[in-house]
């Protein structure tokens, strides 16, 4: 993932300027904006705190450190330069998040369990200087099990200040794990959205790309659907299927049987499908079209029926692009599945509802987060599967 | 420079009789119920009549308007410094971001927002530029790319200044895949304003909201179905 | 009369261009020449500045380049280089009015001045004038390329193997046109290329270059008859000598008497090389000059090749 960009001197000094920007970013971000906020309770306006004023002679360690990763950027390191690099922002981060939690677990002891303690501005700010220098260093690494240590570094620190405990009085975390059993049991639902509707769109959409690849005309009508379903605004799509799905219901036994109504999960699957169709019918057509004609003029001129040509020929050659395809959809089903939420559909989304009624952004992330890593996730995996079926791992259109 | 702009498909016909509808639609309420009872015998109160509709699609126009125009100024200065000399190194890892940007799901960041702007349109309007940011920038850097080394060569060749080449080459070569971008960037605005609602933005949301919470579809419907018209007026006009 | 003193272009380890001298006169066709890599280009681009030398100058008529902005300094000199690189967006005429345009004429001036470019590089202007890039196959392109970079009327002309990308006959048929061309207008042309056949029919004057140094330059005849270096004899191998045949007529050597037998004809204008092909072809040892009706005399086989040495 994120490819090894060169030993030139220009590639050198990209990587350089944006490991700069990034661990500049990071220790101006440290040390003049609130890293946490502190409230004794969750409606109270929180007090703002810097890294130095929240977390004493931590503080100092962790602005000192944005100050080492910056020279570390631009010292010259050899081979493991990137490496070292990555590795040292991971630490770096995850010296600013234990300190948070720490921090938390003070503030928790001085006012009880209702106390809350969030990240700021800094946080954030820091966080993305820490992917900027990392996304740099990657770039620096030219050997792929090198860029992976780089990129789960931070996740396995994470995980390992979690286990430890240290976390435990941060806001989300604690927000979460009054919310265990309603999250789990949403995070399993937005999944089944998620992966659910791609899979309906892979099972419908394969065959009607190879159907609008080899017939203008359904090419018009397939493609001439699908894109005005693209632009329907997704709100006013799930309002006006829940009547429509409502009336199947009551008249489709079958249908009402299944648990397809007007409510529930059944408008929000079907509006996610349709819009999942879009990228991967559209890459599976273009998949095939693209195919160089000279090739499938061979197998038919080796006696290839239409049937073998396409299992044999055609498919395995589209397969990278239509996979794109597909990553686009799973990307775009799950954030998509947020608007479950909306119509009593279950989901992450409904978590991030929650949060806004009580006013508690931790409870709203706790909804959200989720959502990105997930899409996260997917996207560097499928990439990854892309590049091993021999795609460019790169986004198609 | 004729008034012509490359990349703008506009079907007049079809534009004319969508925005025909939707004027009928937001304006005519006894033709509007008509066309609901038809559809929905069952519902006793049939159109949302706290507001008139006509509000609903002012804001959502205000909501996209606003959110368009500052979302093309961001992006297309955006683009143009990712590829001037001084933002090259940055290229890669903007766009890359920008595509993050895409799988945070409009509401969220519009709930996130809410402590530091409040509620109403402004959370709102930060998340649409957010959120729309990314195709109008992707599309920028890709239309310039687009413009053959050839043509930028003989150009610079001929005397012209990166100004001149920029102004009289490259954007008009690169203006129909930026308003490629533009059109993605405004029919995501148009869907992403009806989430609006559920922070206190206004906007065509209320209506489809409130329908859904009192489980009256002709209501629902009564606020959808502008908001579809919209997005195609949008889609089609450009 | 431009002028290079001690050009020199350095990238990263590799010298591009090697501490080059030259004077390229005015008025005269001077062809760069050499393998690839040897920096032929990369010195064009140096003398408008598209590339700028680490050491050195460069003058033209006696300023430095250097004195004026870039800019400034490309809207004087024309270029034109292999891919071209019309504006796809415009139409020819608009193509051909940029530097008149960056310059500042009023339009009714840049009108007449494309129509007679047009006609200059053998296109009818009321056909071509509204066309654009995509619509012209690569010898019109071309053409409308070099009428581009004589737009405004500049003392010189770069070019970078602007016939490269053409087919045989078009690439053949365009050096003609331009060799023509440049007898008409005069301008000094420095013209860069791999092609020795493209050099030996076009050049006043050929400087052949390797690795970023000149190796010699001189006429084609005075690199055919005194070639300083084993290279230079390498280069342009076995068949220079019949390539600069394709430089001389007839007209220019001495006749002799017609004998009685029936010879081909050949006229005072053709070509010796295209002579010694007749001969070839119609397995004679002589050819006779025909002008208009009369016959003026003969050459033999033996003639032309001795007289050729000697005279050119």
């Amino acid at each position: 993932m994120l490819a090894y960009s060169g030993a030139g001197a220009a590639q050198r000094s990209t990587a350089a300027v944006i490991g700069i920007t990034g661990s500049s970013l990071g220790l101006l971000a440290t040390l003049a904006l609130p890293f946490v906020s502190f409230r004794p309770n969750r409606i109270v306006d929180g007090t703002a705190a810097t890294a130095i004023e929240a977390f004493g002679p931590w503080g100092w360690i962790l602005t000192i450190g944005w100050l080492a990763l910056g020279a570390l950027t631009l010292m010259p390191l050899g081979r493991f330069g990137g490496l070292t690099r990555g590795v040292s922002a991971s630490v770096v981060l995850a010296i600013g998040v234990g300190a948070s939690g720490c921090a938390a677990i003070d503030y928790a002891a001085t006012q009880g369990s209702v106390a809350r303690t969030s990240f700021s501005v800094a946080f954030y700010l820091s966080l993305l200087g820490a992917f900027l220098v990392l996304y740099a260093a990657a770039g620096q690494t030219p050997y792929r099990i090198g860029r992976l240590v780089i990129w789960t570094a931070p996740v396995l620190l994470l995980a390992t200040l979690a286990a430890s405990g240290v976390l435990a009085e941060l806001g989300i975390v604690r927000e979460w794990a009054f919310a265990k059993a309603t999250f789990a049991r949403e995070f399993r639902r937005h999944m089944a959205y998620a992966l659910g509707a791609t899979a309906g769109a892979v099972a419908l959409g394969i065959p009607f790309g190879i159907l609008s690849a080899r017939d203008r005309r359904a090419e018009t009508i397939v493609m001439g659907a699908l894109n005005l379903g693209q632009v329907f605004p997704a709100l006013a799509f799930v309002g006006l299927m829940m009547p429509i799905l409502g009336a199947l219901g009551d008249r489709v036994a079958l249908f009402d049987a299944i648990g397809i109504s007007g409510i529930g999960w059944a408008p929000v699957f079907i509006v996610l499908l349709v819009y999942a169709l879009f990228p991967i019918t559209r890459n599976t057509l273009v998949a095939i079209r693209q195919i160089d004609p000279a090739v499938l003029d061979t197998a038919r001129g080796m006696g290839m029926g239409r049937w073998r040509s396409l299992a044999e020929v055609e498919l395995p050659l589209a397969f990278p692009v239509v996979l794109a395809g597909i990553r686009i959809a799973l990307v775009q089903s799950t954030a998509g599945a947020i608007i479950a939420a909306f119509v009593g559909g279950g989901g992450l989304g409904t978590i991030m509802f929650f949060g806004l009624e009580q006013t508690s952004m931790d409870l709203v992330l706790v909804g959200v987060l989720p959502i990105v890593a997930l899409a996260l996730v997917f996207d560097a995996g499928l990439r990854a599967v892309e590049r091993m079926a021999g795609g460019s791992g790169e986004a198609y259109a | 420079m004729t008034a012509y702009v490359p990349g703008i498909r506009r079907n007049t016909p079809v534009v004319a009789l969508l925005a025909t509808t939707l004027a009928v639609w937001t304006l005519y309420t006894p033709g509007v119920e008509a066309v609901l009872r038809f559809f929905f015998p069952g519902e006793t109160r049939l159109t949302y009549d706290r507001s008139p509709m006509l509000r609903f699609l002012g804001e959502h126009l205000a909501l996209v308007a606003v959110g368009g125009l500052i979302a093309v100024a961001l992006g297309t200065v955006g683009g143009l410094l990712v590829m001037s000399p001084l933002g090259r190194p940055f290229r890669d890892v903007v766009l890359r971001l920008a595509n993050f940007g895409q799988s945070v799901p409009s509401v969220a960041i519009m709930a996130l927002a809410v402590p530091a702007l409040g509620y109403g349109s402004r959370p709102v309007l930060l998340a649409l530029v957010i959120y729309s940011i990314l195709p109008v920038m992707v599309n920028v850097v890709a239309g310039i790319e687009s413009v053959p080394q050839a043509v930028i060569e003989a150009g610079r060749g001929m005397g012209m200044t990166r100004a001149e080449r920029l102004v009289q080459l490259q954007l008009p070569i690169a203006m129909p895949i930026i308003m490629t971008g533009i059109r993605t960037m405004l029919v995501i605005l148009v869907s992403a304003a009806t989430l609006g609602a559920v922070v206190g933005a206004g906007g065509l949301g209320v209506p489809i909201m409130s329908g859904i919470g009192s489980f009256n579809n002709a209501v629902i419907a009564h606020g959808a179905v502008p908001a579809i018209l919209l997005a195609l007026i949008v889609d089609q006009s450009l | 009369m431009i002028e290079l003193r001690g050009a020199t272009k350095r990238y990263d380890a590799t010298v591009a261009v090697d501490d080059v001298s030259l004077t390229v006169p005015d008025g005269e066709l001077t062809i760069l020449l050499g393998p690839s890599g040897c920096g032929k280009t990369t010195l064009l681009r140096t003398i408008n500045r598209m590339v700028e030398i680490d050491a050195g100058e460069v003058l033209i008529d006696g300023t430095a380049t250097t004195a004026v902005p870039p800019q400034e300094l490309r809207r004087h000199i024309g270029y034109a280089i292999q891919s071209v690189g019309l504006f796809p967006h415009m139409t020819v005429r608009r193509n051909i009015a940029t530097v008149p345009r960056l310059l500042g004429w009023d339009a009714a001036r840049i009108d007449e001045r494309v129509s007679e470019l047009l006609s200059l590089v053998g296109l009818d202007p009321a056909a071509y004038a509204e066309k654009r890039p995509n619509e012209l196959s690569g010898g019109e392109a071309q053409r409308i390329g070099v009428a581009r970079a004589l737009a405004a009327d500049p003392p010189v002309l770069l070019m970078d193997e602007p016939f490269g990308a053409l087919d045989p006959i078009n690439r053949e048929r365009l050096q003609r046109e331009f060799a023509a061309l440049h007898k008409r207008l005069g301008k000094t042309v420095v013209f860069v290329t791999h092609d020795i056949e493209e050099a030996v029919l076009l050049g006043d004057r050929i400087v052949l270059m390797r690795e970023g140094r000149i190796v010699q330059s001189g006429s084609p005849e005075e690199l055919w008859r005194g070639p300083e270096h084993q290279f230079v004899r390498d280069f342009f191998g076995d068949e220079f000598g019949l390539r600069i045949l394709s430089r001389h007529r007839i007209a220019d050597l001495t006749p002799g008497p017609a004998p009685e037998r029936a010879l081909p004809e050949v006229r005072p204008d053709t070509n010796l090389r295209d002579a010694l092909a007749i001969m070839v072809t119609e397995s004679a040892d002589s050819v006779v000059i025909r002008d208009g009706d009369r016959i003026i005399g003969s050459l033999s086989f033996c003639d032309i090749v001795t007289q050729v040495r000697e005279t050119t």
